[in-house]
């Protein structure tokens, strides 16, 4: 068959402006994270005297919320609970479905039966309606909903990484490893896992935007960190009541985390993009 | 119905974001003949004829003087344009049968889909099936309930239902095993002559353009590089790529057949082989014979079981009852259809084969003698797959093969998914390892001119059995099995029609 | 041909019977996985003497096995008898029903237009492959589904209620009033759609583009087949995935709902989920979860009918399988 789109488009680009912003973004983001007292010393400090002042006020840039505390600087000191929190959910996820995906894809049978079968139920449930019921069980908690979340991102990697497995399994380049009698362990770490890094990877990258829009809903509820802390989700919460004295409190975090997420699904779905072309 | 069109294009050029896949093309019909447009995969051809319907994909942009019966039309016509000229005045049956039709709609719907308005109430379906020879109670049916030559003989009564007064075959029988491919081929001729009708045919296959049309021309890297009567093409080629063209097909080309030893020392006997899927019996008692340093076809549509045939007598998959026996001191090894999977994506040549070379216990200096014994050329070795030619990638596949010094190779239509001319490199590089390593070689295909280059002994399978066995050169002069007979016959375009419609698979 | 449908509908429909079993046995453990005697939660810890105690497992059977408790349980859910709310001491259902027909409202509103706004921008999208259109609505849903819903929720309450004051700040309005409801709940209802309408632009995209390169359609316009046409039979092919995530969504869109309940200060069902969960109100947070689950699980399986029913290859295969 003559194909009629060739891949013409396949010189190096640079990413498109989007990408770039987006990179520039996160790495701000992550810098914060890193060293949060260097760009925000004493962010948890009160100001009892200096409560709700507007943005733009003498050394606010952002105002002050409730409790006199720097707007600005909360932002800051807030970006480590909603990114720590979000990589480990990703990253526990990550693992999970590695495991039990490549357990189901490979092995088939009656393995795969009950491992699908959870995971299409789970899937199936509105997740975060799940969190909230069992974070307020559970009794709630910053590291609590972590697990949480771990556990209901889960199916979604094995069932990723499991229909990752099955397509590499019936490759004839994975059925001439069986012609050389490697073994299930090599076969899955040396041929298969190589061919399916960068979709896991992308995925891991996508929830960690997931997971920060999953945690800071909770703490927006109340149900996530302690209510003295710094927390862009607790931060709007808060920020709601005073939407009209200083709205910059509310506003900044929603824009932030909005800015976030948009940032990592842009770029994942760019690497998920590049990796099918070069495929 | 003989209000002949008159299609006339200059100097057509399409670029494709920046590339131009069209170069100046001159092209004009205005007499009812057939025309073949022949070229090897990416010359242009389908490109060509697209664009003469505003078929084109989205980024590519045309140029050029486009005249239909004497009227300058716009390249570049808007979607409302084009459908003066889509339908009513150019038909087109497109490649794939499988794809072509809207797969939630009855057949007969689809028919009177196109069929101008003014004349769908006196528009009568039935009748439209039996043109292309299918029973009126097609039109009830869906498209999967069909099979393939049922199906592009839905397509073509599509077609015809525009009323068109030129009619483009695009690689249309591509897709079918080749006794319906003839089946389909003759219907096109019947109903050109019954229309009155201009006929293009685009296909790969030159053999096919010599004797389906009067007038051939040939593309080659989007340009039309030779055109002229049939014969006169055929016969004294004067352009590079008609040459390759016709050296590329085997049956152009009278040749010997490859000994036939049987007489040797049996390496592989296979005995009551039984397989079923399901309700499928894939296999029925089948009984293979391969001796040493013998190359065997085994030649099959899809579905005659000679897939899962190799498969059980590697060991991939079992066979419900029946043994297989195999006298060798090393292994069987197989060489799969696709090139473009068969070799894993993320790791280096040099990677694949000296896995192999691990895995089979040999040591890794044996790197040097499979490479040059499959021809692989060195600098491969560091690089990954994706970058390698389709041929390369097959030369790596047999290499690594071979890395078990094995007794048996088993290729699974090994060479299909490539063009003739890498095909031919592949089988004499296959031939010269039978004589120099005495490997033996079990050849799997459905394309019987494969076998007739390298295959002393045959096999013919249909629908599960072993229908018919012997040397080639009986099987290819002598053939006693109808089903043999239809196939050979099929496969050589002979231009008699014949009856074959309760031979083909009913799928 | 007509048996092979109905036994397709019978296992659909015990499969998701099956699962709400499952779920209600997962739902009444609840009030067990809390931690504390379940009677405290069942009165709540404030006026809990032991005389009180003590009533509360007679009444609640509480010292009964577990099995027969779920048993118990399960026949008056049926019934619709959940018990009474701990928090407004009457029957359970009818304390949560006026909350439940504000969410249904808001929901309903919400899919009606991610599904039409959602599918109709996919097909546009695909339809202008690689133009600068389909970039910008690219561009855009995925920007869509990036957004949680408090956040945007917040950030477009703060703009068009606050500033330009087009929209009603909070609550739902006079109750007695629908179209004010509506009214009230038009913002609301935005901001979960911008979130699953993104979610079905890309759904429905990658599904039409599948049919937009394909070889029928490139046949249809051959042939001069009307667009309208083309693009009918084209929605048909790609239907399956696009009724199945609209399905899908219906369940998230019941979790996105608490946050923008919760921002937009709507007493719905969010509202009452949450409250009840911090306020251990454990019958109605059963009651709430047992109802979702209900919901997702039917509409689960009639999609999966419906798609079933759309392909007539499925139910046909099964008869002519003699092939």
């Amino acid at each position: 068959m003559e194909t009629l789109t060739n891949n013409f488009e396949k010189k190096k680009k640079l990413p498109p402006i989007s990408i770039i912003l987006s990179g520039v973004f996160l790495l701000i983001i992550i810098t914060w994270v890193i060293f949060p007292s260097v760009f925000a010393p004493n962010a948890l400090a009160l100001d009892i005297k200096n409560t709700k002042l507007p943005a733009g006020s003498e050394g606010h840039l952002l105002g002050t919320d409730a409790l006199g505390r720097d707007v600005a600087k909360m932002l800051i000191a807030g970006s480590s609970s909603a990114m720590i929190g979000p990589v480990c959910i990703a990253a526990g996820s990550l693992i999970i479905g590695l495991l039990l995906g490549s357990i189901a894809g490979w092995f088939g049978g009656f393995l795969d039966k009950i491992i699908s079968a959870y995971a299409d139920l789970t899937l199936s449930m509105p997740s975060l309606l799940l969190a909230i019921v069992a974070a307020a069980i559970i009794g709630g908690g910053y590291w609590i909903n972590v697990l949480v979340m771990i556990v209901l991102y889960s199916p979604f990697d094995i069932r990723l990484v499991r229909s990752a497995v099955i397509q590499q399994k019936s490759k004839p380049y994975i059925e001439s490893t069986r012609m050389f009698r490697l073994n299930s362990f090599r076969i899955l770490a040396v041929h298969i896992f190589p061919n399916i890094a960068m979709v896991v990877m992308v995925n891991f990258f996508l929830n960690i935007a997931y997971g920060l829009m999953s945690m800071s809903s909770l703490s927006f509820l109340g149900l996530g960190v302690g209510p003295k802390e710094a927390d862009w989700g607790r931060q709007i919460a808060d920020g709601r009541e005073l939407l009209t004295q200083n709205p910059a409190v509310a506003l900044s975090a929603g824009i932030v985390i909005i800015l976030t997420a948009v940032s990592i699904n842009l770029i994942g779905s760019y690497l998920l993009e590049r990796s099918g072309v070069d495929e | 119905m003989s209000n002949t069109i008159t299609i006339e294009v200059n100097n057509l050029r399409v670029k494709i974001s920046g590339n131009e896949i069209l170069k100046g093309i001159d092209f004009k019909i205005n007499t009812n003949e057939s025309i073949g447009i022949v070229g090897e995969s990416g010359s242009g051809k389908t490109m060509m004829v697209r664009s003469l319907m505003g078929l084109l994909p989205n980024a590519a942009k045309p140029s050029g003087n486009y005249k239909i019966d004497g009227q300058r039309f716009k390249l570049n016509a808007s979607e409302k344009q084009w459908k003066r000229v889509r339908g009513s005045s150019i038909g087109m049956v497109i490649q794939d049968p499988f794809t072509a039709l809207d797969p939630l709609k009855k057949c007969g719907a689809q028919i009177l889909d196109g069929v101008p308005k003014a004349k769908r109430s006196s528009f009568d379906v039935s009748s439209a099936l039996k043109e292309v020879g299918l029973p009126a109670d097609v039109a009830g049916r869906y498209p999967f309930e069909l099979s393939g030559g049922q199906r592009q003989r839905v397509v073509i009564s599509a077609a015809l239902a525009t009323q068109p007064r030129l009619l483009i075959a695009d690689e249309a029988t591509t897709a079918l095993d080749v006794i319906t491919q003839k089946e389909i081929l003759d219907l096109i001729d019947t109903i050109r002559s019954a229309h009155g009708m201009p006929l293009i045919i685009i296909t790969h296959n030159i053999r096919l353009a010599k004797t389906r049309c009067d007038r051939i021309l040939v593309m080659d890297n989007g340009r039309i590089v030779e055109q002229g009567a049939s014969k006169n093409v055929t016969e004294a080629p004067e352009a590079e790529a008609t040459k390759t063209l016709i050296e590329a097909d085997r049956f152009l080309q009278a040749s010997s057949y490859a000994e036939a030893n049987s007489g040797g020392d049996v390496l592989l006997r296979a005995v009551d082989l039984n397989k079923r899927f399901g309700s499928i019996a894939a296999l029925i008692n089948v009984n293979v014979e391969v001796c040493r340093s013998e190359c065997v076809g085994i030649v099959g549509q899809s579905g005659s079981g000679k897939t899962t045939l190799a498969r059980c007598l590697t060991g991939l998959t079992k066979a419900d009852s029946g043994e297989v026996k195999f006298f060798g001191k090393n292994s069987i090894q197989i060489v799969f259809q696709d090139p473009y999977s068969s070799l894993n994506p993320a790791h280096t040549i040099q990677f694949i084969l000296e896995e192999a070379l691990k895995a089979s216990g040999r040591p890794l200096d044996e790197l040097e003698e499979i490479i040059s014994l499959a021809e692989v050329p060195r600098e491969l070795l560091s690089r990954r797959p994706a970058s390698l030619s389709g041929g390369q990638r097959q030369r790596v596949a047999i290499a690594r093969a071979l890395a078990p010094r094995p007794d048996l190779l088993i290729c699974d239509e090994s060479v299909s998914a490539l063009d003739v001319v890498v095909q031919n490199q592949i089988l004499k590089t296959l031939d010269k390892l039978r004589h120099e390593r005495k490997l033996a070689i079990l050849f799997i295909t459905h394309d019987l001119s494969v076998l007739r280059m390298i295959a002393g002994r045959v096999y013919v399978m249909n629908h599960g059995r072993v229908v018919e066995s012997g040397t080639a050169q009986r099987i290819f002069e002598a053939a006693t099995d109808e089903y043999t007979k239809a196939l050979i016959e099929a496969s050589a375009f002979g231009s008699k029609p014949h009856v074959l419609g309760e031979l083909s698979p009913s799928i | 041909m007509l048996t092979s449908k109905l036994k397709y509908i019978f296992t659909r429909l015990l499969e998701c019977l099956v699962s709400l079993v499952f779920l209600s046995f997962i739902i009444f453990s609840l009030l067990y996985l809390a931690p504390g005697d379940p009677a405290k939660s069942l009165v709540g810890v404030k006026h809990a003497t032991p005389e009180l105690l003590a009533k509360i497992h007679a009444q609640y059977h509480l010292d009964d096995p577990f099995l027969s408790q779920y048993g118990r349980w399960v026949k008056n859910a049926l019934s619709l008898d959940f018990g009474n709310s701990i928090k407004a001491g009457y029957p359970v259902v009818d304390y949560v029903a006026p909350h439940a027909a504000i969410t249904f409202e808001l929901v309903g509103l919400t899919l009606l237009l991610s599904v039409i706004i959602g599918v109709w921008l996919g097909v546009v999208s695909a339809r202008n492959k690689g133009k600068i259109l389909d970039k910008a609505i690219d561009l855009s849903s995925l920007a869509g589904t990036s957004m949680p819903g408090f956040a945007l929720g917040l950030v477009l309450l703060y703009v068009f209620s606050y500033q330009l004051g087009i929209f009603p700040m909070y609550g739902i309005g006079d109750k007695s009033n629908p179209l004010d409801v509506l009214w009230h709940l038009t913002l609301p209802a935005i901001t979960l759609t911008i979130g699953d309408a993104a979610m079905l632009i890309k759904i429905t995209r990658s599904a039409m583009l599948k049919e937009v390169s394909g070889d029928y359609t490139v046949f249809m316009r051959a042939r001069a087949l009307p667009t309208s046409k083309i693009i009918r039979a084209q929605l048909k092919n790609a239907s399956p995935p696009i009724l199945t995530s609209t399905g899908l969504f219906l369940a998230s869109l019941f979790g996105a709902n608490v946050l923008v309940e919760n921002v937009f200060s709507i007493p719905g069902l969010g509202q009452l989920l949450t409250s009840s969960v911090t306020f251990g109100d454990v019958p109605v947070v059963q009651f709430i979860a047992l109802m979702l689950a209900v919901l997702i699980c039917l509409t689960s399986a009639l999609v999966d009918i419906l798609v079933y029913l759309l392909n007539p290859n499925t139910h046909q295969l099964s008869q002519s399988t003699k092939i």
